[in-house]
C-alpha cells in the first residue's frame, strides 16, 4: 500500500520535473533576439541626378548599393515635384509602352518578328523597379512631360527599417532623334564644331584624294536628314565636294549580303544589318527598313548600343592594291524616313592609278 | 627525475623478496583456495590482488579463471583489490572462498576530480561525464581525441583530417567563438577547445598548434602524445559549476585526464602490442585514357567560343592532338601513386605496483603510424613515470614525469589539416612517373622533406600535509615544456622552380603552482550518510607561460641538394619579390610572448546526509594580457544537488538504484585579449628628423578596458539508475550565454587607426543532453550472453545575440571562393552567404526576360553573360534580371551541427566479446567545395588535370533531362556564367552522418597451460576494424573530413580505415 503511494508520488515528482524542464527549455528562446532583416545605414544610390531625354527609354540600372541589407528591399517613388516644389503628377501618369515578352536575339528576320516579341503595356513615366531600385524614364514626348528639372524622393524599406533618399533630381531634356546628335539637348542650339557640332565618320582610313594624300575623318561630314514619316527607313548616300552624288558601285569591296553589326547589349552580331535592303535604280542610294529605335536596344542599353556600317573600296595605287574604308556608328531614335548623307569636303579618289 | 628509476627497481626487488619470504613461512600456515567473480555478471576476475590485512603482506594474484591459492595463517583477514571494483575482505579459513566483487563504476561512488579535488560523484553538483580508460582501448589511433568521439553527450568531436598526429575539432555545448581567420578551405574558426588537465596539471589543449593559416609549427598537441593505454579515466566538465574552479581557462569546458596508478602489491607488467594496417580510402572514380581524350577533344571542338578558338586550343594542347605519340598515349591512375597501404605497430608496456602507501607506475609507449598518403605519418615515443608516497597518514607526496617525442612527416602537405593530394592529380594521358618524368605534386610527396618533431617534458610534484586533523595543506607545482621543430625542404621542381628551405623552432613552457588549504568536517565521520558534512578549500594559482618561435625561410637556393645556409641571409630579405612571390617570407622571430596569471579560488561544499548538496565556489583571475584597467575577472558558481533516492519515502523502492536532481549556475571566463590589443604596438619608423623613431603602429588602437570573454551557464540535470543497474539515465539541459566576445570594431579614418578590439559579441547556446545505458541481457551465470547498449545524444542550438556597436550583421569576406560568412543577430552564430539554386533552365525560353530591356537574365550586372538552356536557375532576389553577389545572395546554413552523439553495443559470450561503437551527427551544412573545384576545372579542357567520372553526376544533357548540375560539356559558356561556382546552395548539402567507428572482437585466453608456464595472469587477443564506414546523404566521400566551418576541401586528407590485430598480456 505504502509502496503504491510512493510510486504515485514518484510519478508525480517525475511529471513535475518533466514539466519544469520543458518549461525551462521553452523559455530558452524567450529573450533571444529575433532574426530581423538587416537594414544598413550605409546603403546608397551611386547617382542622384538623372539626366534623361525625351523620345526614348532612359534606363538607370545597377545604381543602388544595398550594403548587404536583407533583400528584397521595397522601393517606391514619393513626392514627384517640379523644381519649384509644385507637384508633377505627369511623371507618375501611366503611358502606353512596349514591353518585351521574349528576348531580342538579334537574328530576327523581319521587323514583324521583332515586334511580335513585344506587347503593349502601361507604365508610369518615371518608373522604379520595386525590388532593385533601378529607375527608368519611359519613352514619352514633350506633350506629356515638359523639359526641365524635377525632384523626387525614393523610399527604401525592408523588415529592418526604412530610409528616404530625398531630393533626387530628374533633368528632362530634349529628344535626340539620332545619335551622334549635333545639337545641345537643353537649349536646342547647334553645338560648337569642336564639341560635336559637326558629325564625322568614326573611321576613315586609306581614303586618298586626287593628290594621293590620305584624308582624315574630318574631311567627311555626316548629315542625318529626315525626309518623311511614312515608314521607318534608313538610306545612305554619298556626295563629293561638288555635291555630286557618288554611286555606291564605287565601294567595290562592300559585301552587302553579309552586313551586320555588333550589339553590345546582347553581346552578339546582329544579322542582317537591317531589313529589305534595296538600291536605287542608278545605285546612288541604299535603303533599309529599320525597326524603331535602331538598333533595337539602342535606348534601353543606356544609349550605348549602336549600329555601325563600313563602306569599303579598294584600288590599285602605284603597283599596290590599297583598301579604304569609311565607317560610322550611329543610332536612330525618332521614327520616320531617315537619310544618312556622307559629304566629302575633298574629293576622294576611287579610280586606279 | 631520473633517480626514480633505481628507486622503482629497488622497490620491485624488495617486493620480490617479500614474496619469497612468504614461502619461507609456508609450513606454519594454511592454504586458502577460492575464486573471485564479478558480482554483476559472474565472470571470473583475473589478476585480482590479494593482501593479508592482518600481517600487511601481499599474497598474490588470481589466475586467468579467477582462481587463487595463497598461503597464509588461519583467521587472517584477506583483502581482495581490483581496479574498478570495491575492495572485499574475507576471513582466511579451510573452506574455499567465493568472492563476489562489485564494480564501482556502475554506482555513483566513483571518485571524480573536481577543481583539483577528488570527490564522490554523488556529491558533485556539476554536469560531469566520465569515460573509463577501458572504453578507449583496442585501437591504435594517433590522437586520443579520435576515441572520445560520440562517447560523451555534448562533447562534439569531429575528426577533420585523417593525417596521423593532427587534431580534429572539439567543442563542448556548441561553438563559443566568432572569430574566423583565413579564407576558402583554410577558413578557421577560433579554437573552441576546452582546457585540458592531465593528472592535475592544466595544459593548453592546443599546445603546439598554431591556429593561424600558415601553420608553421609541428602541430602536435598534447592529446596526440599521451598513449590511450595509460589513461585510467577521462572526465568531461560541461557546465559552469564544474568548470568554474579552472577559472580563466575553463569557459569552453574542461577535460580532465587521469593516468593509471599502481595498485597491486606485486608488480604487474602489462603489455599491449598490436599491428595495424592503414588502408587508403576508396579512390575517386576518374576517366582515363581514351575517355579523357574524347571528353577533352569533344568539349573543345563542340563548345569553344568559335572555330578559331577551338583550333587554337587543339593546336596548343599537344597532349590531346598528338595521339600517336606514345608519350601522351597513357592511362595513368595518378591517385594510385599518392596513396599507399601501410603496416604499422603500436606497443605499450606498463609496469606498476604498490598500494595506497606507496605506488609507482611506468608506462612506455611507441607507435609507428604511417599515413595513407606517401611520406606522411606520425611516430611517437612516450614515457610516463609516476610515484605516489604516503609515509604516514598525514603526508602524501606525488611526483610524475612525462616525456614524449612526436615525429611527424607531412609529405608535401600544409595547412591546418595537412592537406592531402586531392587536387594534385595530373592528366591520365601523361606517362606514369619514372626517373626522367614526373609531376611536381607527386615529386613533392616523393622527395620533399618535412620533418616535424615535438618534444614534450612535463613533471609535477605535489605534497599534501595534514596540519591538524582534517585540515590539509597542499601544494602542487608542474612544469610543462615543449620544443617544436619543423625542417622542410622543397625541391625546385615541386615549388614553382624555387627551392624552399624552411626551419621552425618553437619553445613553449608553462609553470604552474597551486598552493592551498582544505578542511573537511563531518558530524558523523564514520558514515557521511548520517550527518552534516562540510568541505572548505582555498587555493591560489600562479601560472607563467612563455613562447618563442624562430623561423628561417629561404627561397631559391642554388640546388636541390644544397640545403643551406641556415642563417639569415640578406639576399633573402622579406619582401623580395623574386624570392618570395607570396609575401610569406617570415624570417626571424615569428612570435615571442610571456604571460603571467594569478588566481585565487575558494570552494565551500556542504551536504546533509549526502542527500542535499550545495557547492559554492568563487574564483578571481588576473592576467598580464587583460586590459590594464580591468585585470581581474570573477568566476562565481553555485550548484545544488538532491539525491532523492535517499529520501525515506523512496528508500523502499527496490527498482530505484539512485536518482538525483542537479541545478547549477556559474560564470566562466576566457583570456583572449592579448597584450597587443590592450597596450597597442609600437614600431620603429625609419626617419624622423633624420633619426629612427618609435611611434604607435596605427593598425589597432589599444583598448585598456578590454575584458576577458565570459560565459554564464545554467544547467539542470537528472541522474536515474533503475532495476539494479540495468538501466541508467543522465539528462542535462543547459542555457549558456557567451558574452564579451572580442571583435574588431572598425574606426573612421579621422582616428588615425584602422580598428579597435572591443568586447561586444555575444551568443547563446542551449540544448539537451541524454545518455542512456541499458544492460539488455545481464544474466548472473558466468559465460552467458551479455548485451549492453549505451546511447547518447546532445541537441544544441546556437543563436547570435549581439555584435559590437549595435550592428546586427557582419559579413566576413572569403577572398578565395566568395563563400562569405555572415554573423547575423537572431540566427545561428555563423551562416553562409550563398546564391540559391532552384534548378536548371530546360530551355532558353524559360530564362526570364527583362520586359524593359528586352534581354534575358544574366550573370553579373555588367557584361552579356546571358543564361541559356542548361544553366542553373539562381534566384534573382532584387528582380533586376542579373545575378550579382551584392544583391542575390541568401543567408543560409549552419556549419554547427544540431545534434551529435554516439552508440555503443557490447556483447560477450564465454571468452568472446564484441564491441560495436558508432557515432552520429544530425543536420549540419557542408559546402562541397571539392566537387565545385573539380567541376570548375573541367571548364578548361585544354589544361592538364584529371577528369572525374562524369557518369556519376546527374548533369544536364538536353531539354527534359533530370539533372542537378548544369551542362558540364558546354565549357566555353560555363566559363562565362560560372554554373559551378562554389558559393551557391547547390553545393550546400546536409552533412548528417552515421558512422561505425569501431568494431572490436576480443578473445580472452583462459586455462591454457602455457599461460601458467609463462606467468601470464591475463592474455587477450583482439581484432579491431576502425573507421569502418560512414553513411550519409552527403555526396562527397566523407562528411566528417571537412573544415571546422563545414567546407569540404578537395585537398583534405582522407580518413583511413584500419585493421588492428593485437594482444594484451599481463604478467
Amino acid at each position: 500500500m505504502n509502496r503504491k503511494i510512493n510510486i504515485k508520488r514518484m510519478a508525480g515528482i517525475l511529471l513535475t520535473l518533466g514539466i519544469l524542464i520543458t518549461l525551462a527549455a521553452g523559455c530558452y528562446k524567450e529573450g533571444l533576439p529575433e532574426e530581423q532583416d538587416y537594414f544598413s545605414k550605409d546603403m546608397n544610390y551611386s547617382i542622384n541626378r538623372f539626366v534623361v531625354n525625351l523620345g526614348r527609354t532612359n534606363p538607370f540600372v545597377n545604381i543602388f548599393n544595398a550594403d548587404y541589407s536583407s533583400e528584397p528591399l521595397t522601393f517606391s517613388i514619393l513626392d514627384v515635384r517640379h523644381n519649384d516644389g509644385s507637384p508633377a503628377p505627369e511623371l507618375r501618369q501611366e503611358i502606353p509602352v512596349k514591353e518585351w515578352k521574349e528576348y531580342y536575339s538579334g537574328d530576327e528576320k523581319s521587323i514583324a518578328e521583332i515586334t511580335a516579341k513585344q506587347q503593349d503595356g502601361k507604365s508610369p513615366v518615371l518608373y522604379i523597379r520595386p525590388n532593385s531600385g533601378e529607375i527608368f524614364f519611359r519613352n514619352t514626348d514633350s506633350s506629356k512631360v515638359k523639359i526641365g528639372t524635377y525632384r523626387f524622393d525614393v523610399k527604401v524599406s525592408n523588415g529592418g527599417g526604412e530610409k528616404i533618399f530625398s531630393d533626387m533630381q530628374l533633368d528632362v531634356r530634349l529628344p535626340h532623334p539620332y545619335e551622334p546628335y549635333e545639337y545641345d539637348d537643353s537649349t536646342g542650339l547647334l553645338l560648337p564644331p569642336d564639341e560635336g557640332g559637326v558629325i564625322h565618320p568614326n573611321q576613315v582610313s586609306g581614303v586618298m584624294d586626287m593628290l594621293e594624300r590620305t584624308l582624315p575623318a574630318d574631311s567627311v561630314n555626316v548629315y542625318f536628314v529626315k525626309t518623311g514619316d511614312a515608314k521607318n527607313t534608313l538610306t545612305f548616300k554619298f556626295f563629293d565636294e561638288d555635291s555630286t552624288i557618288i554611286p555606291l558601285t564605287r565601294f567595290n569591296m562592300m559585301q552587302w549580303d553579309s552586313l551586320h553589326y555588333r550589339s553590345g547589349m546582347i553581346g552578339a552580331d546582329v544579322f542582317p544589318f537591317a531589313f529589305n535592303r534595296r538600291f536605287d535604280s542608278d545605285s546612288t542610294a541604299v535603303t533599309y527598313d529599320i525597326p524603331n529605335p535602331f538598333p533595337v536596344l539602342a535606348d534601353v542599353s543606356g544609349n550605348t548600343d549602336r549600329a555601325s556600317i563600313t563602306f569599303k573600296y579598294n584600288r590599285a595605287s602605284f603597283g599596290q592594291r590599297k583598301n579604304a574604308s569609311i565607317g560610322l556608328s550611329f543610332a536612330i531614335y525618332a521614327p520616320g524616313e531617315w537619310q544618312v548623307i556622307f559629304k566629302f569636303k575633298i574629293d576622294p579618289k576611287f579610280d586606279d592609278d | 627525475m631520473k633517480q626514480h628509476y633505481p628507486s622503482i627497481k629497488r622497490l620491485i626487488a624488495a617486493l620480490l623478496f617479500l614474496g619469497g619470504s612468504v614461502t619461507c613461512f609456508a609450513q606454519q600456515a594454511i592454504t586458502v583456495r577460492g575464486r573471485v567473480l564479478d558480482k554483476q555478471n559472474g565472470s571470473p576476475l583475473p589478476g585480482v590482488s590479494i593482501n593479508d590485512v592482518t600481517s600487511k603482506k601481499a599474497l598474490g594474484l588470481t589466475d586467468d579463471r579467477g582462481n587463487f591459492q595463497v598461503i597464509t595463517e588461519s583467521g587472517h583477514q584477506l583483502k581482495f583489490r581490483y581496479i574498478g571494483y570495491d575492495d572485499q575482505v574475507a576471513q582466511a579459513g579451510e573452506a574455499a572462498l567465493r568472492i563476489l566483487m562489485t564494480s564501482t563504476s556502475k554506482a555513483l561512488k566513483e571518485a571524480v576530480i573536481v577543481g583539483y579535488n577528488a570527490r564522490t560523484k554523488e556529491t558533485v553538483t556539476g554536469a560531469v561525464s566520465v569515460i573509463s580508460g577501458k572504453d578507449i582501448q583496442d585501437v591504435p589511433v594517433s590522437n586520443v581525441e579520435q576515441l572520445l568521439q560520440g562517447k560523451v553527450a555534448g562533447l562534439n568531436i569531429q575528426n577533420l583530417t585523417g593525417a596521423p598526429g593532427f587534431s580534429g575539432s572539439v567543442s563542448i555545448r556548441g561553438i563559443s567563438q566568432l572569430n574566423i581567420s583565413g579564407g576558402g578551405d583554410q577558413a578557421t574558426l577560433a579554437s573552441n577547445n576546452p582546457l585540458l588537465v592531465i593528472d592535475n596539471v592544466p595544459i593548453d589543449y592546443d599546445g603546439g598548434i598554431d591556429q593561424s593559416m600558415l601553420q608553421p609549427g609541428a602541430a602536435t598537441g598534447p592529446l596526440a602524445l599521451i598513449p590511450p593505454d595509460d589513461i585510467e579515466s577521462i572526465e568531461v566538465f560541461k557546465d559552469a559549476q564544474a568548470a568554474s574552479l579552472y577559472g580563466s581557462r575553463g569557459a569552453n569546458g574542461v577535460i580532465v585526464i587521469t593516468t593509471k596508478r599502481g595498485n597491486s602489491p606485486t608488480p604487474v607488467i602489462t603489455v599491449n602490442s598490436n599491428v595495424f594496417i592503414n588502408f587508403p580510402p576508396e579512390l575517386r572514380p576518374t576517366w582515363g585514357g581514351l575517355f579523357e581524350r574524347r571528353f577533352r577533344v569533344n568539349s573543345i571542338l563542340e563548345n569553344s567560343r568559335d572555330l578559331i578558338d577551338s583550333r587554337n586550343k587543339l593546336n596548343n594542347a599537344q597532349f590531346l592532338t598528338d595521339s600517336l605519340n606514345p608519350f601522351y598515349n597513357n592511362s595513368t591512375n595518378w591517385q594510385g601513386y599518392f596513396y599507399q597501404t601501410t603496416i604499422n605497430t603500436n606497443h605499450n608496456v606498463q609496469i606498476s605496483g604498490g598500494d595506497a602507501r606507496l605506488n609507482y607506475k611506468t608506462n612506455l609507449a611507441y607507435q609507428l603510424n604511417q599515413g595513407v598518403i606517401k611520406n606522411t605519418g606520425f611516430n611517437k615515443y612516450s614515457l610516463n613515470m609516476q610515484l605516489n608516497f604516503q609515509p604516514d597518514q598525514r603526508l602524501r607526496v606525488g611526483a610524475q614525469l612525462f616525456g614524449a617525442l612526436g615525429q611527424k612527416a607531412r609529405g608535401n602537405g600544409g595547412g591546418l589539416t595537412n592537406n592531402g593530394a586531392g587536387n594534385a592529380f595530373s592528366s591520365s594521358l601523361n606517362p606514369s612517373p619514372s626517373h626522367f618524368i614526373g609531376i611536381p605534386e607527386l615529386e613533392g610527396y616523393d622527395n620533399n622533406l618535412d620533418d616535424n618533431n615535438t618534444v614534450n617534458l612535463r613533471g609535477y610534484l605535489s605534497a599534501d600535509y595534514e596540519l591538524i586533523p582534517n585540515l590539509w595543506l597542499s601544494s602542487t607545482t608542474s612544469y610543462d615544456y615543449y620544443t617544436d621543430t619543423r625542417d622542410q625542404f622543397k625541391q625546385a621542381f615541386t615549388n614553382n622552380d624555387l627551392t624552399m628551405l624552411y626551419g621552425y623552432l618553437g619553445r613553449r613552457d608553462e609553470l604552474n603552482t597551486r598552493n592551498g588549504v582544505n578542511y573537511s568536517y563531518s558530524t558523523v565521520p564514520t558514515n557521511m550518510e548520517q550527518g552534516h558534512n562540510l568541505y572548505v578549500s582555498f587555493f591560489n594559482e600562479v601560472n607563467i607561460k612563455t613562447n618563442k618561435i624562430n623561423i628561417v625561410d629561404l627561397r631559391n637556393g642554388p640546388s636541390d641538394y644544397y640545403w643551406g645556409p641556415r642563417g639569415y641571409s640578406p639576399r633573402f630579405y622579406p619582401g623580395n619579390p623574386f624570392n618570395d612571390p607570396n609575401g610569406k617570407n617570415d624570417n626571424g622571430v615569428h612570435a615571442t610572448s610571456v604571460y603571467h596569471a594569478l588566481s585565487w579560488a575558494g570552494i565551500v561544499s556542504y551536504n546533509y546526509k549526502t542527500k542535499y548538496n550545495i557547492d559554492l565556489s568563487y574564483r578571481l583571475d588576473g592576467n598580464s594580457d587583460a586590459g590594464v584597467s580591468d585585470r581581474y575577472s570573477v568566476n562565481p558558481a553555485i550548484g545544488l544537488r538532491w539525491n532523492f533516492n535517499k529520501e525515506r519515502w523512496l528508500r523502499d523502492l527496490t527498482w530505484l538504484d539512485y536518482g538525483s536532481l542537479r541545478m547549477t549556475y556559474g560564470i566562466n571566463s576566457r583570456a583572449t585579449s592579448t597584450i597587443l590589443n590592450t597596450l597597442g604596438v609600437y614600431q620603429i619608423y625609419a626617419d624622423y628628423n633624420n633619426a629612427p623613431s618609435v611611434a604607435p603602429e596605427f593598425s589597432v588602437l589599444p583598448n585598456p578596458t578590454l575584458q576577458p570573454e565570459k560565459s554564464y551557464q545554467y544547467d539542470i540535470g537528472a541522474d536515474l539508475g533503475l532495476f539494479k543497474g540495468r538501466l541508467t539515465f543522465t539528462y542535462d539541459t543547459y542555457y549558456k550565454r557567451t558574452y564579451n566576445i572580442v571583435r574588431s570594431f572598425y574606426l573612421p579614418d579621422i582616428t588615425g587607426y584602422n580598428e579597435v578590439q572591443v568586447n561586444g559579441g555575444s551568443l547563446v547556446n542551449y540544448g539537451h543532453e541524454l545518455a542512456v545505458t541499458a544492460r539488455l541481457f545481464n544474466p548472473l551465470q558466468p559465460g552467458a550472453f551479455h548485451w549492453t547498449v549505451s546511447l547518447n545524444g546532445a541537441l544544441n542550438r546556437g543563436t547570435l545575440t549581439g555584435l559590437p556597436g549595435g550592428i546586427t550583421l557582419y559579413r566576413q569576406i572569403d577572398p578565395v571562393y566568395a563563400e562569405d560568412f555572415i554573423l547575423k543577430v537572431g540566427r545561428n552564430p555563423i551562416s553562409n552567404y550563398l546564391y540559391q539554386n532552384t534548378g536548371i533552365y530546360q530551355s532558353t525560353a524559360d530564362v526570364p526576360v527583362d520586359p524593359i530591356r528586352g534581354v534575358r537574365a544574366k550573370w553579373q550586372a555588367g557584361g552579356t553573360n546571358f543564361f541559356q538552356a542548361g544553366d542553373p536557375i539562381w534566384t534573382d532576389v532584387n528582380g533586376d534580371y542579373a545575378i550579382s553577389g551584392n544583391h542575390d545572395k541568401f543567408v543560409i546554413g549552419n556549419p554547427d551541427p544540431l545534434m551529435t552523439g554516439g552508440m555503443s553495443n557490447t556483447f560477450s559470450y564465454h571468452n568472446f566479446s564484441l564491441n560495436i561503437y558508432c557515432s552520429y551527427l544530425i543536420k549540419r551544412t557542408l559546402l562541397n567545395n571539392a566537387l565545385s573545384t573539380r567541376l570548375q576545372q573541367l571548364s578548361d579542357p585544354d589544361k592538364m588535370s584529371n577528369v572525374y567520372d562524369l557518369d556519376q553526376l546527374r548533369y544536364w544533357t538536353g531539354a527534359g533531362s533530370d539533372a542537378s548540375y548544369s551542362d558540364i560539356m558546354n565549357v566555353y559558356h560555363n566559363s562565362l556564367t560560372n554554373p559551378f561556382l562554389a558559393d551557391q546552395d547547390l553545393f550546400a548539402e546536409d552533412g548528417s552522418y552515421f558512422k561505425i567507428n569501431q568494431i572490436t572482437l576480443g578473445y580472452t585466453f583462459l586455462n591454457f597451460g602455457f599461460m601458467k608456464r609463462w606467468g601470464l595472469h591475463l592474455l587477450r587477443a583482439y581484432a579491431t576494424l576502425y573507421n569502418v564506414g560512414i553513411f550519409s546523404p552527403y555526396s562527397g566521400p566523407d562528411p566528417e573530413t571537412v573544415t571546422t566551418l563545414g567546407r569540404d576541401d578537395i585537398k583534405g586528407y582522407p580518413a583511413a580505415r584500419s585493421l588492428t590485430l593485437g594482444i594484451n598480456a599481463q604478467f
